[in-house]
This record gives C-alpha cells, sequence and structure tokens, in this order.
C-alpha cells in the first residue's frame, strides 16, 4: 500500500513545478510516503504536519464548526497545506509560490483523490484478494 | 489575582495528559491521536500537539496549565509550550524501566527553563510502592536539584492538585 502512496506523492511533486515537497503522514506524525526537490528532514515535516492538523481539529471542535479540512500556513517564501486524507492519515505539501495557494489546494486535492480512489478498489477480503 | 503558566513534561505514557484532565475545571484542550506505533501495545492514544487546562486555586490564583507531547519527535512543541511557565513539573512512570534515564533526559532538555523558573517531579505508577520513591530522592541530591518529589497517581485528582498546589505556592512565595 506504501508502494502505491508513494507512486502517487512522487508523481505530484515532479508534476507541479511550484511543489518542492509533500509528504504523507500518519496522525501521529510518522512518514509513510515523501518526496521533494529540496533537502528538507521529510520526518521532522511530518511530525509538524500531525501537530498541525490535530490543532486544526482541536480548534474546529473549539467552535463547534465540525471538521477540519485544512490547516494553511503562509509563509514569507511559500505556502504549506495540510489536509486530511482520512481521519488518521493526512497530507502535508510545500510551495515555493506565496501566489500558488489556489493551485496548491486543488493540485493537493488531486493527489488525496487518487489515493482514497487506490484505497476503495483495494480487495477487503483475503477471498477477493486471491481471486 | 495571579495567572500562572506551569508545564506538564515527561516521557511517553506517564501521566501527562490523564493529570490535566484529572484537575481540570475546564473541558480540557486535547490534541491526542490514535497511536500507529510501539505505544500502541500500552495505550490507545497519544499526545502530538499539546494538552491545556485550568485550575484556580483556593486564593484565586489562576493554574494554566499545559500538557506535551511526550515523543521527541514532537520536541518542537516543547520550546513553544516552555516559553513564559513559571514551573515544570516532569512526570516520570516508576514502571517504566528507563525511568530515572528519563527523569535525566527531561530535566536536561528542560534545564535552561527550570533555571528561570521552578520545578517539581511527580512519580506515577508507583502505587503504594513508596520505599521505592529512594532512588528519585537520590538522583535529585546527586544532581544538586533541591525541588519536591510526590507520589503521584495521575488519574487521582487529589494527588495531582497537591504537587500543583505545592509547585504554585513555590512560584507565589518564592
Ligand atoms: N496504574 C496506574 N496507571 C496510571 C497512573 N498514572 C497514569 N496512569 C495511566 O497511564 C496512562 C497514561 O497515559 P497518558 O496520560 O496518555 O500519558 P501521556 O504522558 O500523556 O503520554 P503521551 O501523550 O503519549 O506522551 C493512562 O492510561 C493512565 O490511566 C498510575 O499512577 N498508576
Ligand atoms: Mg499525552
Amino acid at each position: 500500500m506504501t508502494g502505491i502512496i508513494r507512486t502517487y506523492v512522487n508523481e505530484f511533486v515532479k508534476d507541479n513545478d511550484f511543489v518542492v515537497a509533500s509528504v504523507v503522514v500518519s496522525s501521529d506524525g510518522h512518514l509513510v510516503a515523501g518526496a521533494q526537490k529540496k533537502e528538507y528532514s521529510l520526518d521532522r515535516l511530518s511530525a509538524l504536519g500531525s501537530t498541525f492538523m490535530a490543532l486544526g481539529d482541536s480548534l474546529a471542535g473549539e467552535v463547534a464548526m465540525g471538521g477540519c479540512k485544512d490547516v494553511i500556513a503562509e509563509l514569507d517564501g511559500g505556502i504549506v497545506a495540510f489536509m486530511h486524507v482520512t481521519r488518521n492519515v493526512a497530507i502535508a505539501s510545500v510551495s515555493d509560490s506565496s501566489r500558488s495557494l489556489g493551485l496548491l489546494l486543488s493540485s493537493t486535492r488531486g493527489c488525496i483523490d487518487s489515493i482514497l480512489r487506490e484505497l476503495k478498489s483495494l480487495p477487503k477480503t483475503k477471498e477477493e484478494a486471491t481471486n | 489575582m495571579a495567572e500562572i503558566k506551569i508545564v506538564i513534561t515527561g516521557a511517553v505514557g506517564a501521566g501527562k495528559t490523564t493529570a490535566i484532565g484529572s484537575i481540570s475545571e475546564i473541558p480540557v484542550v486535547s490534541t491526542d491521536v490514535a497511536a500507529s506505533d510501539a505505544v500502541s501495545a500500552f495505550k490507545a492514544s497519544t499526545t502530538v500537539a499539546m494538552d491545556y487546562g485550568e485550575l484556580t486555586l483556593d486564593d484565586g490564583s489562576k493554574l494554566r496549565i499545559y500538557g506535551t507531547p511526550g515523543q521527541e519527535r514532537f520536541s518542537f512543541m516543547w520550546d513553544i509550550l516552555a516559553t513564559g511557565a513559571l514551573g515544570f513539573v516532569i512526570l516520570v512512570n516508576h514502571s517504566s524501566p528507563t525511568a530515572l534515564a528519563d527523569l535525566d533526559f527531561y530535566i536536561k532538555r528542560f534545564r535552561k527553563s527550570i533555571d528561570e523558573s521552578t520545578m517539581a517531579v511527580g512519580v506515577t505508577h508507583i502505587g503504594d510502592n513508596l520505599s521505592s520513591m529512594a532512588k528519585y530522592y537520590d538522583y535529585m541530591n546527586s544532581q544538586h536539584l533541591p525541588y519536591p518529589i510526590f507520589p503521584v497517581d495521575a488519574r487521582k485528582a487529589a494527588d495531582v492538585r497537591l504537587m500543583v498546589e505545592a509547585m504554585a505556592s513555590m512560584i507565589i512565595y518564592e
């Protein structure tokens, strides 16, 4: 499974010029798969990713506004978007263009959709898997 | 009345989140998520950002109590949460084989902030086995750390309250 996710993340980073890194992380901050054009520590980015998502979820609870879909950090030199893939998995995408917010969100959403489609098509039982 | 920020830190499973939940008079802000690694063998969830609770003392001072994540990969939160704290509680899980090493690690990691404020140690998972407290007193003496040590069951409000009230009086009267 991790292999398929890695393939999608690699393609996502390769196909989008402004995306310089992306990590898929478990909700407790472990790197599931990641790709980058820089030399970031993907492990540290993963831990930060889960912290941001958890704070977003706590914030959503605090103001009673349901769940948190994404958390966006607009930086001087770019944007980092944190988004849920599933309840227990998130993705963080780093763009080096501070004007790319819309594109970053839609392309990351596209990557999430591909991962989710793949997860849905997985065989759910042993019998399905061997058929 | 005084507002006092204190930080509860210590290793995974020492009982930081439980302790804050035991004494907070407001619904706690919690950022626990499902543990996916070795932690899940002994507990279902782990803190990835912070815990926050409040407690008003009899003299009216309000304690703002922050809990840190225990796992070191979230250490960026340790520095954020330590800023402005007037006291640190380090919880140690006595049932862990690395209890003393953990205490040593967290004291060294927070030493600079502790030197500018104050601290207390809470030994959890010790039950009635109070003779075992000796090794923590010995350790603190050997390190010339003149701070109080309490046996605490993080699930028991009275235990946790006694410890944080002692810490608050150290802050207010020192
Ligand atoms: N038997 C026993 N259990 C305790 C005691 N103190 C705490 N616990 C239990 O130990 C566990 C502590 O879990 P947490 O409060 O999540 O620990 P934490 O320090 O917040 O851990 P992280 O957030 O993962 O770093 C809980 O299941 C508590 O019920 C104690 O003195 N005795
Ligand atoms: Mg905790």
